[in-house]
């Protein structure tokens, strides 16, 4: 298994590689799209950070972020999200293939609306069962 | 799933977050623990009847049907 400081340096690559393509598309003249994906790594880079400070703080304490509790409960919001997704999704198939008129996707917008649908699902249902627990 | 660790934290003069310390855990699986709502791993429960020094089923109190 990867270790932490493996994991952080990898996720600041990839922020640095969003934040590098934002600017290209920038300077390409897609300002819309190269402003947003800068700031949302920014915004990204600034939360990891401070996340990352205060589970530095806490393993000083002999404290363990990633206890068993919370496998526990990310192994819950995963099933739940599988869970949730593949029936919304099969429930949209069966009604559009039914009733829904055919439309012209493009398959990448199709793809980053379900990546963001099921990250956003994910952190909804650790959440909630955290709380819970 | 009942458990005794409040009662046998507080006699130890132990706060939530030493008691995790001690154990390798967050302070929210403290909580959680006392509160009834998470149920530990063998293991988790073997290390906190270690630091009570007590046998598990007299921290944690299993009764019969709560396997459902």
């Amino acid at each position: 298994m990867m270790n932490s400081t493996n994991r952080n340096f990898l996720r600041y690559i990839m922020l640095f590689l969003l934040f590098s393509l934002g600017m290209w598309q920038n300077l390409s003249g897609n300002s819309a799209y190269g402003s947003a994906l800068m700031g949302a790594a920014i915004f990204v880079f600034i939360a990891v950070t401070f996340k990352q400070r205060k589970i530095r703080k806490m393993e000083a304490q002999g404290l363990n972020t990633y206890d068993e509790r919370a496998w526990f409960v990310a192994g819950r919001a995963a099933y739940f999200t599988y869970l949730t997704f593949t029936l919304g999704s099969a429930f949209v198939v069966l009604l559009g293939s039914v009733w829904g008129p055919p439309v012209l996707v493009n398959p990448y917008n199709l793809l980053g609306i379900c990546l963001s649908l099921l990250v956003l699902l994910y952190i909804c249902f650790y959440y909630y069962f955290n709380y819970k627990m | 799933m009942e458990n005794r660790l409040r009662e046998l934290r507080e006699e130890k003069g132990l706060t939530q977050e030493d008691l995790a310390a001690l154990v390798n855990v967050s302070r929210q699986t403290i909580i959680s623990l006392e509160k009834g709502k998470y149920n530990p791993s063998i293991v988790l429960a073997h290390r906190l009847a270690q630091i009570f020094q007590l046998p598990i089923e007299t921290v944690f109190v299993f009764k019969a049907g709560e396997e459902k």
